[in-house]
């Protein structure tokens, strides 16, 4: 017993400082489409796949380049990201955050949805997409148009064409 | 924000859909030729289809290639005979819910092999190769069994015996049978004619026999009457109960009994019993299923699809105060749960039968049935606090909604 209490009085402080260093040393920079730079601890930033391979493959020695994500969006899932290392999390609490988290605008949705598919981080493309899929459950062709200013591009004949072709699933 | 969702990747918006439903699909596909191109993808219907497709489509009497997954879904929403023709397989289309009919030679008939009693023969009315005739007995039980596995999970389900009657018809309706369905060590029991829906009871037996008759009667319970319903492949149904799927693989018992009254009957030909998702009742007029917080009770809900056209006055707004508690969220959706048989208690099959509420056909009327019930339920749960109510439409829907929950806000 008095080995081991002697062990772990050394022990103890080696490992705190070991994993502090690891800690330390284990920060990754990230560089927006508008030039900031942002930094973050491995654990978080990994949760990207996109990311993930960069550091495996040993490219994430300087600041990693994101062009395709501007800083506030990157802020956002950084955000995100930071909420979902700790899977022990309490399930309530991270509902609560996720559906509080998604509550946004429609642009600011789309740049997540965007962020998320080209950093590849699943959890938050799955929910970005059910946030704009609820949008458009129950509508039809001419609602969705108009919740989400898109424009009409079919040929009267185009359309009739796909009618037809959707026909079955509405007859009943 | 105009314009902006035109610049999500093409594979954005397909994940976007999978989380719709078919329907959706179809009608974005509508939208643009962006989401034409979008709602054509394998990620999209794949997630529409059964977990187990692949196994389904190895199951398949007739062997099928396919291309695309939507060109898949699209096959298997018409109905497929699996297993050597002992089961058919088919997808609601616009939900993706799976349903089966399991054939008379599926189900275990007692007496089924004594040619005496009953005969095998193959009809051209039938989807299968062989039905089961009714020659003669006086023991009548047909017992069906299903695993919630092969069934779409959290679902409510509904299991109905597929039969004809024939006009030499004899000794069916004379007593009630008695209907049930078991998962795990709930049962829920109810009792039927074997008649036709609008028809008279076998009246000459009726003229000779009363007295016997309504001693026979008093044999078996007085459970909810369930009626039969003629169905659009000219066969009739009745209704043996419900269940709710779950998630975990349970085993579901269905049976229909008739032997209590020893009364010789014959004419009845079994086609099969058929399991399948009681949203589609409902799916019509923009109904679903949802549940409380523990995910184990169920009440109908209208999709935003033009309720105005179909649910009336009050109703609407009874409707309207459901959906407002289920976006506050003191109900909401089922959650995974357990697989389980309706009604759910004792105390609820016995309030079940003292409001006695018959049932309704489709159509306006239902509609109305609906309103009435989800009505009293609101209104009678803010004095009554313990109340649980038990009937309406189809026999299912006010059996679920329980007020202590919707009004606890």
């Amino acid at each position: 017993a008095i080995q081991s209490s002697r062990f772990s009085c050394v022990g103890f402080p080696l490992a705190y400082i070991f994993l502090a260093c690891k800690k330390k040393s284990m920060a990754l920079k990230l560089k927006s489409s508008d030039n900031k730079i942002f930094e973050v601890e491995e654990l978080v930033a990994v949760q990207s796949e996109t990311i993930k391979s960069l550091v495996e493959d040993g490219c994430a020695n300087n600041v990693i380049p994101l062009p395709n994500v501007d800083s506030k969006t990157l802020e956002l899932v950084l955000d995100w990201c930071k909420n979902h290392v700790d899977v022990k999390l309490d399930e309530e609490k991270l509902k609560e955050y996720e559906d509080k988290f998604i509550e946004v605008d429609l642009a600011v949705l789309y740049d997540l949805l965007m962020a998320a598919n080209y950093l590849n981080i699943k959890d938050l493309l799955n929910r970005a997409s059910q946030k704009v899929a609820d949008m458009l459950k129950g509508k039809k062709p001419e609602q969705i148009r108009e919740t989400f200013n898109i424009v009409n591009d079919f040929s009267p004949e185009e359309e009739e064409e796909i009618r037809k072709e959707n026909l079955w699933a509405f007859e009943e | 924000m105009g314009g902006l969702i035109e610049m999500l990747p093409g594979d954005c918006v397909s994940k976007i859909l999978s989380f719709t439903s078919p329907t959706d699909a179809y009608r974005s596909s509508m939208v643009s030729s962006m989401f034409h191109s979008a709602a054509e993808s394998d990620v999209v219907w794949e997630m529409f289809l059964p977990t187990d497709y692949k196994d389904v489509v190895s199951r398949l009497t007739t062997p099928l290639t396919f291309t695309t997954k939507k060109e898949l879904f699209v096959f298997l929403c018409n109905p497929v005979l699996i297993d050597d023709g002992r089961k058919s397989f088919k997808l609601e289309k616009s939900s993706g819910k799976i349903s089966y009919i399991l054939s008379a030679r599926e189900l275990s008939i007692t007496w089924g092999n004594d040619p005496m009693q009953w005969s095998w023969k193959s009809i051209p009315q039938s989807r299968f190769s062989e039905v089961a005739e009714l020659r003669t007995t006086s023991w009548l039980e047909i017992r069906g069994k299903i695993n919630t596995q092969i069934l779409s999970s959290n679902t409510r389900y509904g299991a109905y015996l597929i039969m004809k009657i024939s006009n030499r018809a004899y000794g069916l309706d004379s007593i009630p049978s008695e209907v049930s369905i078991e998962v795990g060590n709930k049962v829920c029991y109810g009792m039927a004619y074997l008649r036709h829906e609008d028809g008279m009871p076998q009246q000459m037996e009726y003229m000779f026999y009363r007295n016997r008759i309504e001693v026979l009667r008093e044999r078996v319970v007085e459970r909810t009457q369930r009626t039969s319903n003629e169905r659009e492949d000219g066969w009739l149904e009745i209704e043996l109960g419900e269940f709710f799927s779950g998630e975990d693989n349970e085993e579901v018992k269905m049976s229909l009994m008739e032997v209590k009254g020893y009364q010789l009957k014959g004419g009845l030909v079994i086609e099969g019993i058929e399991v399948v998702g009681s949203y589609f009742r409902f799916k019509e007029i923009g109904f679903e299923f949802v549940g409380d917080n523990k995910g184990n009770l169920l009440l109908a809900w209208v999709e935003q699809t033009e309720p105005e056209s179909l649910i009336l006055g009050e109703a609407k707004a009874a409707l309207c105060a459901i959906r407002r508690l289920i976006v506050e969220g003191s109900l909401s959706k089922p959650k995974p749960g357990r697989a389980t048989a309706f009604p759910e208690s004792p105390a609820d099959r016995a309030q079940a039968q003292e409001e006695g509420v018959s049932q309704a056909s489709f159509g306006i009327l239902l509609i109305s049935c609906i309103s009435v019930s989800i009505i009293v339920a609101i209104q009678i749960g803010a004095v009554d606090e313990g109340a649980v109510f038990n009937k309406s439409i189809y026999g299912c829907l006010a059996d679920e909604i329980h007020p202590q929950n919707a009004l606890r806000a």
